[in-house]
């Protein structure tokens, strides 16, 4: 029996994925919403499958859930593999369509009012270099680079089929992106509702001093699914591997997931995984294609933390990197009975690429070995290992 | 409202106007309602129901025990003055409560009819997604039917599911019933009307009709529904305070919201509170509203669809239309300027019989003028005319006495081939203004 699950949360409610900043009044009192943070989902289906068992998030009634979830350990960034793994997770549109983060390397043209189309990948040009900061004026020497007019950066996420060819390292050049190849703009996956609060003293019937705030609750869109009748909504997909198997009659029904800040609810599903890896047809197709190619990414599936080198890969440090603005996130620990926000983390965004030569000794086999000995690994394998089992920093790997 | 397992649909609505507002205002208003980025329709916050039974808890529960239970630890800020002597409260560790409250979303809103009578509107896809969720506890019918229907049913006006008719009301587009084409469309309707009936109980009459379209359609039939206040301040001498005027938006009194609650101890929970007032502007009695869960039994057999009303229409309305038009035309070649004239006379007239003196009566006179017991060499122009008419709307081939010699309404009508006949009139008449001539 498999211990590898595909797990689809579903939110019912708006949810409340915040930036970590402070919401009182004199610090802009407003929050900003962000994409979940990868231990925001672990906690997700942690918390669900704990209370499969009839234990609590606490050391003390740990012992009926450790066969599967491994050791108790409060530590996010300890890493490791003898305890249950978040794998990646990426959003799936109400077709059950899977959608992926642009690749940060590839350049968008969105003339107004038309659909965006894919532009000019950059062509990486001074490639005998460690990775290293640059200014502006020295970008020409590292990429062949012409700006384009309309050139944007829309949040766009991506069909599986186009992120395939990406990670294959095809030319992609005027690919429309238009919901019908499946490749849809934030707005038409979530959008935003602001909504302001205050605090009130219902004793006295009037509001608490210094307590103004305002939070950006995300809305999922959700449909009518014609075929099965069903409501359906924009949901997470994501991927657990647990030490032992979960029992099939309990994960076979439908159960509620909390999810994010005020306890959010979604609808949870696990299904059972057959085969080795999640997106395993993905990485087939991008082994198939290694003959020829110059070297390897990294695509961050999920957000990694920014650590005090670049990510290396077989002790191979980058050539090149297209990577997004930082993000912030904390949350909250896990005692329930003393209740604070973690400490805040830096991290590069999903969606960021890493690229590095093949090593010159390596045969198209080792080339295949690599590319699936990393896939949906953390970017800290071999490394530090850290935040290993919360899902940071997993990634896919391709070829140029 | 007692509330014994982990999930559970609880139906709130407003005894009177209620305003949710938004955190931003409109060009000609001051405060609108929060509404959903999607569909366009308001809702009730999660944190205003939570915050108005923390309230309610907190003057019954002198001890604030059952309080921290359900909602938690207040926050710091709001501990600190706890006493009268205005002493700092010492500091607690923070803890979660039990009860998860999400936000309220719209059921159904009331709207008034031309005719005055009030019916009720409600969004397809709110009503889908609350059966996605009592799926969580209990069996559910599914209506994959009805949600077909209404998309593949499309056409110049927008398709809606009246129950048990639809309402004659104001809107800027055309609306048109639902045609119930199968036994397992109409099944999945009275299904569908089971659920509601059990999630509002007697809370919505029954002999008010209601409307059932798409979120998007419901949005614009929303702006007709939600009222307008213009509130001001009045000072010590009765008059207006300087800039006080505001335009407030609210919901309309009557309206119905389901709410997810997820309790999260063994224990039932019992609240007791019958009236709670939620939103803006309490001083101003707005805002009371009420709360049950919504019944895990289906309601007793008298809350079904009534047997005159939901009904198996067999034959659509594109049919009748070809079919009155082929046989007007058939009438229209004929040479016979005085039959045509009749008929087009007699069908009008019809029509204004059907209305002053009702369907049987109608068609009683109509079979009475067409002297079934005469013989078709003897009859006049006028008696031809009501003879073709009956048989066009009763699909008589054969002459319009029965076998056995019995008037054709020894048995009633049943509300099928009432239906039907009806929707050949109309076409009938259409046709008629422009065929025969």
């Amino acid at each position: 029996m498999t211990t590898l699950y595909s797990v689809n949360l579903m939110p019912i409610d708006p949810i409340l994925f915040g930036d970590n900043r402070s919401s009182r009044a004199g610090d802009d009192h407003m929050i900003r919403d962000q994409d979940p943070s990868p231990h925001t989902i672990y906690g997700a289906i942690g918390s669900n499958i704990i209370s499969m068992f009839g234990a609590k998030n606490t050391e003390r009634h740990w012992e009926t859930v450790k066969n599967v979830l491994g050791d108790f350990q409060p530590d996010i960034a300890s890493g490791s593999p003898n305890r249950s793994e978040l794998l990646g997770y990426h959003f799936m549109d109400t077709n059950r369509h899977s959608l992926f983060p642009l690749p940060k390397h590839v350049r968008l043209i969105a003339p107004p009012g038309n659909d965006p189309v894919i532009g000019e990948s950059m062509v990486l040009q001074k490639l005998d270099t460690e990775l290293a900061a640059c200014s502006l004026s020295e970008f020409p020497e590292f990429f062949a680079f012409e700006p384009e007019e309309h050139e944007d950066e829309i949040d766009i996420h991506i069909s599986s089929k186009l992120l395939e060819a990406l990670l294959c390292g095809k030319d992609c050049r005027g690919h429309i992106l238009k919901p019908e190849n499946n490749c849809f703009a934030r707005d038409s996956l979530f959008k935003e509702e602001v909504r302001r609060g205050l605090g009130m003293d219902y004793k006295r019937n009037t509001t608490c001093e210094g307590i103004l705030f305002s939070r950006p609750y995300r809305r999922f869109f959700s449909d009518l699914h014609l075929d099965s009748g069903e409501w359906r909504a924009v949901s997470i997909q994501a991927y657990f591997k647990t030490l032992n198997p979960l029992n099939t009659d309990v994960i076979a029904k439908k159960k509620i997931a909390f999810l994010g800040g005020d306890r959010g609810r979604a609808f949870i599903e696990f299904v059972p995984l057959q085969r080795n890896a999640p997106l395993a047809e993905l990485l087939q197709s991008v082994q198939q294609v290694v003959s020829g190619t110059s070297g390897f990414f990294i695509y961050l599936l999920t957000p990694a933390v920014r650590e005090n080198d670049w990510p290396a890969i077989d002790n191979q440090p980058p050539i090149a990197a297209a990577i997004g603005k930082a993000v912030s996130i904390s949350g909250w620990n896990t005692d329930p009975n003393n209740q604070h926000p973690r400490p805040m983390l830096r991290l590069i965004p999903a969606g960021s690429t890493f690229f590095y030569r093949w090593p010159t000794s390596f045969n198209d086999d080792q080339k295949k070995e690599l590319l699936a000995k990393y896939w949906m690994e953390p970017v800290t394998r071999g490394n530090t290992e850290n935040f290993r089992n919360s899902g940071f920093g997993r990634i896919l790997t391709g070829v140029w | 409202m007692k509330i014994s397992q982990p999930h559970q649909i609880v139906v709130i609505q407003l005894l009177n106007n209620a305003n949710f507002g938004a955190a931003s205002g409109k060009v000609t208003l001051d405060r609108p309602t929060q509404l959903d980025a999607y569909l366009g329709l308001p809702f009730i916050p999660n944190s205003s129901l939570r915050g108005v039974m923390r309230n309610w808890w907190e003057f019954q529960d002198s001890q604030a025990l059952q309080t921290e239970l359900l909602f938690g630890t207040k926050d710091n800020c709001q501990n600190k003055k706890d006493s009268a002597s205005e002493e700092p409260a010492p500091e607690k560790d923070h803890k979660t409560g039990k009860l998860v409250i999400g936000n309220g979303e719209l059921l159904a809103f009331p709207l008034l009819t031309r005719d005055g009578s009030r019916c009720w509107v409600l969004p397809l896809e709110t009503i889908c997604k609350y059966i996605a969720i009592e799926k969580l506890y209990r069996e559910t019918t599914g209506i994959k039917r009805v949600i077909n229907s209404f998309y593949t049913q499309s056409g110049e006006n927008i398709t809606a599911l009246g129950i048990p008719e639809l309402p004659s009301i104001t809107a800027p587009f055309g609306l048109r019933q639902l045609s119930i084409e199968t036994d397992a469309l109409q099944a999945e309707i009275q299904s569908l009307y089971t659920v509601l009936c059990r999630w509002w109980g007697d809370w919505i009459p029954q002999n008010e009709a209601i409307t059932i379209l798409k979120a998007k359609d419901v949005q614009i039939l929303w702006q007709h529904a939600a009222e307008i206040r213009d509130l001001t301040a009045v000072n010590k001498q009765k008059t207006a305070l300087s800039q006080s005027l505001r335009r407030i938006e609210t919901i309309p009194e009557g309206s119905l919201f389901l709410s997810l609650f997820t309790w999260l101890d063994e224990n039932e929970l019992d609240f007791s509170g019958d009236v709670i007032q939620i939103g803006s502007n309490e001083g101003t009695a707005l805002g009371f509203s009420r709360m049950k869960t919504t019944s895990l039994l289906d309601p007793p057999t008298k809350h079904v669809i009534p047997d005159y009303t939901i009904f198996h229409i067999k034959e659509l309305p594109h049919k009748s239309m070809e079919k009155m038009h082929q046989q007007l035309l058939a009438i229209a070649r004929e040479n016979n300027k005085n039959f045509r004239k009749k008929l087009k006379t007699i069908i009008r007239d019809l029509g204004w019989r059907l209305k002053k003196d009702g369907y049987e009566p109608a068609i009683a006179f109509a079979l009475a003028q067409a002297h079934p017991n005469k013989d078709t060499s003897q009859l006049r122009d006028e008696e031809k005319a009501y003879r073709w008419l009956l048989k066009t709307l009763f699909d008589k081939s054969n002459d319009i006495r029965l076998y056995d010699g019995r008037p054709w309404f020894y048995a009633s009508f049943d509300e099928a081939e009432k239906a039907v006949t009806m929707q050949r009139w109309e076409w009938l008449k259409k046709f008629s203004e422009t065929e025969l001539i």
